[in-house]
């Protein structure tokens, strides 16, 4: 790391909105803590339903990891560009961060709808319970990052890259980069240990 | 013909039915109903809408979050009342007592959660904005809207867990509804579902407050206020602020889940299906006991100033202070499994726990020796706030000890819930929490009103507080070793009658105190000329707020004070102040208020409410709009306004006299 | 020189995302060819991998190693990182010690429970 970048960063840090915001991701990593620890609780509890060894699909999981993952390079790209006023690089890569969150989100919710008609729902067992509420939570946090960033991405349009716009762009890719960290602990915790004997 | 779609589950079968409810369910919308009539005879609507619904003033929300505290704590001592001369009256008339069980069940349960989340939790906030911000030379907390949005999603609970006596009832499961008692299957009512609700609406408006002050203290501090020249009030804020936004989130989890357990009939802490009631247990005490810390430590904070004061001497021992509540902010999340250690978890997990708990207790045990330390050698004024304190000392210890004792969970197998218990946490949050905001009260009081608490009544609110809660609860204690379970509502042993008698008397008696509290108020409010504060300073202060005129201004401090010191303003004092020079004063930049905090709470109500009696399409509606103004509020960008330095010169002459 | 710290910038973001890649794809290797052929290991295994690749987003991603004393975020970071770890670790601990010592499992509980409310609170 250079000096220079150093100092670049700097600048942000000192933000109020910057550490309320982080601060409101560490209760947030709690809320996810609490939902992957009653998962992990409720796993055995099958009811006599599918556990999740039958029902998983690993590579399936792993093209939803890696659609998030690029969508997460790519917001920080996004926010790059929109630091150093590019402002049609900086489109380009926030629309290409939001269709891919929808690919994903897409992805989450066909297979959701899969489980479902198979008469696998949330109300059969208490893993289910435990599965969809913990990756129904997360789907719930890209939705509305999603909103989140659709809405950043018209305000801009009409208002340009002035200091407002920045300051928010900052708080969203936190929270896109945040949602990316707990969908590794997902992916690896729900999916590869499901199938883990 | 089926009007479910349009009103959900509701209808008039669930209209109060007992004499008890009845009354309150005519009583409260009577009182409504004055209060509107009041406000349109005097023209007061403006005024309200203007001055107190959109205000994003610290010091107003202080206010506001401190009437509903007081008003909710009028509420829980009824409750307290009945609960009591309910089990006297079963014991001497050998029969089932006043209520029925289920409304005994409701009482206690409403008892709780109104003390807890609307009493303490409420003064607690109460106390933090109107003190924290003045107190660390801030002109108003990090984030004024949000503050705003946290005190009406308050506020909006409150009228929830209220409503609920209206319509539906409350939930009988206890304070924390462990399943599977309060799972579908055994308690489908709306009673659990007001519950739920009232403590996730609550529960959020709290964490967004937590993040909020510990924003405030990091970043908002007086030019010089290192950290450890902060007053130890704002410590024990920035350290209970912390636990708040690492418990609460875990409460949000657990009642999400009850909540689709109840309402799309999942599993997660049903006695069927693979759930697993426990797992909600162990949850919900991973949040309550860090609550109670919650709960205790700006206490702690508030009697460390107080002492320090009234003692006329620098608090004793700041920086073992500070590392006290640093070890409390680690250690409470490693002793909520003491709340069952009857449970059925093996020996080296109790014994692991129970030797957590008993840690825990050294950090409180160094605090109270601290303030006793303060006290030696110290030129003490035995003014109100420091009679609290007295009783705090030897009540909260009481309360303290028995904690340990519990702590040893071979022990705390013969008293698990049982009446001991009930003592116990009485002991600590009446003698430890009540005891330190009625204090800070009364401390408080002049710089937000600008005239000062009768002494004379407010020590004898003291008074019959510490009297009426030894007769109340020591005789719990002894209940409890006789084998007195909890939340008992009648019994057929005679050698228990006098004991819940005395208890009974007891609670009268602090019913006494507190209606001598707001005879001290109202005595206070008419003799307010007598009892002006005109310096600002009416205990010889030695924190930053007492710089500042009585009534504090809107803008906090004119002129932002410099620090280099602890206790920066009894050092200036004795240097001799310098007042402010005409070029001292500059543009000051303010808040703007704003109505979107409340009417976005209204909508979470709202939403709640659909949610409570199923009612899909208003749930779907207030979401929707909440997401519209959420928006509009993320989006705009004028939302300060300037005060210039000439305008603010003139306000402050003016507010110095 | 605004343009090289452009480059610097989206060098480390590139350099995250390529790291976090071969992080993702090593955990799946490990459990689909079932490299270590223990369970357990495995489960190790990639939640190690897990772990380290947050490590990597906070840093190229979050740039949490750029932020300027006293360094809050990271302070924070830390901190509710050994708050998770107690509360998920602490859960399963009590949780599953319980379940052992009850020894039953979903079934047998539901009827333990039926007798339990059969006799009366």
């Amino acid at each position: 790391m250079t000096k220079s970048t150093a100092t670049l960063m700097q600048k942000e840090h000192s933000s109020p909105a910057q550490l309320g915001f982080w601060l409101y991701i560490m209760s947030d990593l709690m809320l996810f803590a609490a939902f992957f620890a009653t998962y992990m609780i409720l796993r055995p509890g099958a009811n006599d339903g599918p556990s999740s060894g039958d029902i998983f699909d690993v590579n399936f999981a792993l093209v939803e990891t890696l659609v998030l993952l690029a969508s997460s390079f790519t917001c920080g790209l996004a926010y790059l560009a929109a630091k150093y006023k590019q402002k049609v690089s900086f489109t380009r890569w926030l629309a290409a961060t939001l269709v891919l969150g929808l690919v994903f989100l897409g992805m989450e919710i066909y297979e959701f709808a899969e489980f479902i008609l198979a008469g696998h729902g949330p109300d059969h067992s208490a893993f289910l319970s435990g599965f969809f509420s913990l990756v129904g939570l997360h789907g719930l946090h890209i939705t509305a990052g999603i909103i989140w960033g659709v809405v950043l991405l018209g305000y801009i349009t009409k208002r340009g890259l002035n200091k407002n716009a920045l300051r928010r762009l900052g708080l969203f890719s936190v929270f896109w980069h945040f949602l990316d960290v707990v969908w590794i602990f997902i992916f690896t915790i729900v999916y590869l240990m499901g199938v883990v004997s | 013909m089926d009007l479910s779609w349009l009103i959900g589950r509701l209808g008039l079968e669930h209209l109060p039915s007992e004499p008890a409810t009845i009354g309150a369910a005519i009583g409260m919308p009577l009182m409504a109903l004055a209060v509107v009539a009041g406000l349109t005879y005097f023209k007061k609507w403006t005024w309200l809408w203007k001055e107190w619904i959109t205000t994003v003033d610290a010091k107003k929300i202080g206010i506001m979050y401190g009437i509903v505290s007081v008003l909710m704590l009028i509420r829980g001592i009824g409750d307290a009342i009945m609960l009591r001369m309910h089990t006297a009256a079963a014991g001497i008339t050998g029969g089932d007592g006043l209520f029925q069980t289920d409304t005994f069940q409701q009482v206690f349960t409403a008892h709780g959660i109104i003390m807890i989340f609307f009493v303490a939790m409420g003064l607690m906030f109460a106390l933090i904005n109107i003190a924290l911000p003045l107190m660390i030379g801030a002109r108003d907390v990090a984030f004024p809207w949000l503050n705003s949005f946290s005190f009406w999603l308050f506020a909006v609970a409150m009228i929830l867990v209220n409503f609920s006596l209206v319509l539906g009832g409350f939930s009988n499961g206890g304070w924390l509804g462990y399943p599977p008692l309060t799972s579908l299957e055994y308690s489908p009512g709306p009673g659990v579902d007001y519950w739920l609700w009232t403590l996730q609406i609550a529960g959020i408006g709290t964490l967004l407050s937590g993040i909020n002050f510990i924003v405030t203290i990091i970043s908002h501090r007086a030019p010089g206020m290192t950290l450890m020249k902060m007053p130890v009030f704002a410590w024990s804020v920035l350290i209970t602020m912390v636990l708040v936004l690492l418990a609460f989130p875990i409460l949000t989890a657990t009642l999400s889940m009850m909540t689709l357990d109840r309402l799309f009939e999942m599993h997660f802490f049903t006695s069927e299906a693979g759930g697993n009631p426990m797992m909600y247990v162990n949850l919900i005490w991973a949040w309550g006991h860090p609550e109670v810390y919650i709960l205790v430590l700006p206490a702690f904070g508030i009697f460390s100033e107080i002492v320090s004061v009234m003692a006329r001497k620098a608090l004793f021992g700041y920086k073992t202070m500070v590392a006290a509540l640093t070890a409390i902010m680690f250690f409470s999340f490693l002793v909520w499994q003491h709340h069952f250690f009857t449970m059925g978890a093996g020996a080296n997990v109790n014994a692991f726990f129970g030797i957590m708990t008993m840690i825990i207790a050294i950090p409180t045990g160094v605090k109270i020796f601290n303030w006793l330390f303060t006290m030696y050698r110290g030129k003490i004024k035995f003014t109100t706030p420091m009679i609290w304190f007295l009783c705090f000392v030897a009540t909260f210890t009481i309360g303290g000890v028995t904690g340990v004792m519990m702590a040893v969970p071979a022990i705390d197998y013969q008293v698990h819930n049982t009446l001991f218990l009930v003592a116990h946490f009485h002991n600590t949050i009446i003698g430890g929490v009540v005891f330190a905001f009625l204090a800070a009260i009364t401390y408080w009081f002049p710089k937000i009103f600008g005239f000062r608490l009768h002494e004379g009544l407010g020590k004898i609110a003291a008074y019959f507080w510490q009297i009426g809660f030894l007769l109340a609860f020591m005789p719990l204690y002894a209940l409890g070793l006789m084998g007195a379970v909890r939340r008992l509502d009648n019994y057929d042993n005679p050698e228990w009658t006098p004991f819940f008698v005395v208890s009974g008397i007891g609670v009268l008696a602090i019913t006494l105190g507190a209606g001598m509290l707001v005879v001290q108020i109202a005595y206070s409010v008419y003799k307010r000329k007598t009892l002006r504060d005109k310096t600002g300073d009416p205990w010889d202060g030695r924190t930053l707020e007492w710089s500042t005129p009585s009534p504090a201004p809107f803008y906090n401090f004119a002129v932002i004070p410099k620090v280099t010191r602890r206790d920066e303003w009894w050092y200036q004092k004795l240097d001799g102040v310098k007042s402010l020079k005409r070029s001292d004063y500059k543009d000051i930049v303010l808040p703007k208020n704003s109505s979107l905090g409340f009417v976005i709470a209204v909508l979470v109500g709202l939403f709640g409410f659909g949610a409570i009696w199923h009612v899909w399409w208003l749930m779907i509606v207030s979401m929707v709009a909440i997401i519209y103004f959420a928006i509009r509020r993320g989006l705009d960008d004028d939302v300060e306004y300037t005060i210039p330095a000439v305008e603010l010169y003139r306000l402050d002459k003016e507010a110095r006299g | 020189m605004k343009h090289k710290e452009y480059t610097k910038i989206r060098d480390r973001y590139i350099y995250g995302f390529f790291v976090s890649v071969v992080l993702t794809g090593l955990a799946y290797w490990f459990v689909v060819s079932d490299v270590f052929g223990v369970g357990i290991a495995t489960a190790v295994a990639i939640l190690l991998l897990a772990l380290l690749q947050a490590v990597v987003q906070a840093w190229y991603f979050l740039h949490l190693d750029e932020e300027s004393k006293p360094r809050w975020k990271t302070q924070s970071f830390v901190f509710t990182f050994i708050m998770v770890l107690i509360i998920v670790v602490g859960s399963l601990w009590v949780v599953m010690n319980m379940n052992y010592n009850m020894n039953m499992g979903p079934s047998d509980m539901r009827q333990y429970m039926i007798e339990q409310n059969k006799k009366g609170f």
